[in-house]
């Protein structure tokens, strides 16, 4: 079964002594039995949006397991235009990084960027860290008809993504946190493993826990087919889906 | 299987009953068979009623649950605001059958674990042979519980490893000879299990994994990160475990 990764990164990483380098998570990848990974360099969050999807862009030339995201900064983004520009380049989904920049989802620049992601159809990706999150997530999904993917659900606010998601089509959930004997096998039965995806954090994260868990969930092989790599395929750029 | 095929594990970190979040694996049979299929030969579980509710209900919820199965042991729960009635519930338990020790979590219940009741409670608690299963996930929580063993001589397992602040707790615990690192815990920052290893070394790892609230195999997958071989995989999976609770697990 192919393993494709929804949430990875690269780069330098200043605040612990931690290989981080583009070789170093493709070689954790490949330890943990995952084909592809979506990735983003830290530059992106941590200095430059403009910069980090260059040298995301080069790292993905350079290893091809690795699938561009392109990261759209809300603290500098004053209009339209830098989404269309990602989807140019290449980007195979947009990534917005609120966890570690620490800015809310019900901010307008986010509603903009996921606006102008709809029409250039691209699925954004975000982070969930705590209750209130899914809802915003699910009033963007529902006012832009983004599809808005959700990193890192975890199981304590679990019930949120859920609801949300039953009344938002567009709304995709990821399970690098879901780490229970039964959430996964929950979550397959509330909204279907076409609305599933694997995602691990790596670097920063172990590479293969949330894939363990998964495994151990009583999923079928149809269920784990999807969650393991058909959705989140389905969720990039064409050029990318296969 | 993955982690170590053959081995027969002892998962020092379990409870029973319906937790406060979303939880359906809630019964006896629910425990077993996740703890079967991740290969666990022998599982101390306090009750989620002990644990969040009350103490004299949860214990005798807990015994209720173990009684029956050969599988599953005893923690007896202590409330540091209790500390006559905690004494009472070690008492009335220490030497019904599948008792392997105490559990408690100081942080909930808004007391250092070092403070006297607690002290009185450990003191009496390695007098008894009933090791400690306490929730440390902080720093602070982890240093309080290494200066209690260290006033006390309880043994006591560091259940989280005090989460997010894994580093500095590893740190604090080097030098102690009273106290494991149980690694179960949803932040699975890489490479934290490395880190322990190389600071504390093989012998001071436990297996716990929090099942049914987490899965055993997010805990496996940590440590089968880190390329063990097999003797160490069994002094964590097991025979540590087999070390702290003697007679009790025996």
């Amino acid at each position: 079964m192919k393993w494709v990764d929804g949430n990875t990164f690269f780069g330098s990483w200043p605040h612990r002594r931690l290989d981080v380098s583009a070789e170093e998570l493709v070689r954790l990848l490949k330890e943990a039995g995952t084909s592809r990974a979506l990735t983003l360099s830290l530059a992106a969050p941590k200095l430059d949006a403009v910069e980090g999807n260059d040298l995301t862009r080069q790292a993905c030339i350079k290893h091809r397991e690795l699938i561009p995201f392109a990261a759209v900064d809300p603290r500098k983004y004053t209009g339209e235009g830098p989404v269309t520009r990602a989807r140019e380049v290449g980007a195979a989904a947009l990534r917005i990084t609120n966890a570690m920049n620490a800015f809310p989802l019900d901010i307008s620049p986010v509603e903009e960027i996921v606006h102008e992601a709809a029409a250039n159809d691209l699925t954004v990706f975000v982070d969930i860290t705590d209750w209130g999150d899914a809802t915003v997530c699910e009033r963007l999904a529902e006012t832009t008809g983004a599809r808005i993917a959700m990193l890192g659900v975890r199981y304590a606010i679990l019930t949120e993504s859920i609801v949300s998601m039953k009344r938002a089509k567009g709304l995709y959930l990821g399970i690098a946190k879901l780490d229970t004997p039964d959430a996964i096998r929950a979550s397959c039965d509330e909204v279907g493993p076409e609305r599933i995806f694997f995602e691990s954090g790596a670097p920063f994260n172990y590479a293969r826990c949330a894939r363990d868990v998964a495994e151990h969930n009583h999923l079928t092989d149809d269920e784990l087919d999807w969650v393991s790599s058909k959705t989140v395929l389905s969720l990039l750029s064409e050029e990318y889906r296969s | 299987m993955m982690g170590g095929a053959g081995i027969r594990r002892i998962d020092v970190h379990t409870h029973s009953g319906a937790m406060p979040n979303i939880h359906f694996l809630t019964t006896r049979e629910d425990l077993e068979r996740v703890e079967r299929e991740a290969g666990v030969e022998k599982a101390v579980v306090s009750s989620a009623r002990a644990v969040f509710y009350d103490m004299i209900t949860g214990n005798a919820e807990t015994f209720a649950v173990t009684r029956p199965s050969p599988m599953l042991y005893m923690y007896i729960y202590v409330d540091p605001h209790r500390v006559d009635e905690s004494l009472a519930e070690m008492e009335k338990y220490q030497h019904r059958p599948h008792v392997a020790g105490i559990k408690t979590r100081h942080g909930y219940h808004g007391v250092p674990a070092d403070c006297e009741a607690y002290l009185t409670i450990f003191r009496r608690a390695a007098k008894l042979e009933l090791p400690c299963l306490a929730h440390a996930y902080s720093h602070q929580e982890v240093s309080e519980l290494h200066r209690a063993a260290e006033k006390t001589g309880e043994k006591i397992i560091l259940a989280h490893m005090g989460a997010a602040q894994w580093k500095a707790s590893v740190d604090t615990v080097k030098d102690s000879h009273l106290t494991w690192l149980d690694a179960s815990v949803s932040y699975n920052e890489y490479d934290k299990i490395g880190y322990a290893l190389d600071v504390l070394g093989v012998s001071r790892m436990v297996f716990g994994t929090d099942a049914t609230l987490l899965s055993p195999w997010w805990t496996i997958s940590m440590f089968e990160s880190v390329g063990l071989a097999d003797a160490e995989k069994h002094a964590i999976y097991r025979e540590n475990a087999l070390g702290i609770f003697g007679r009790r697990l025996a």
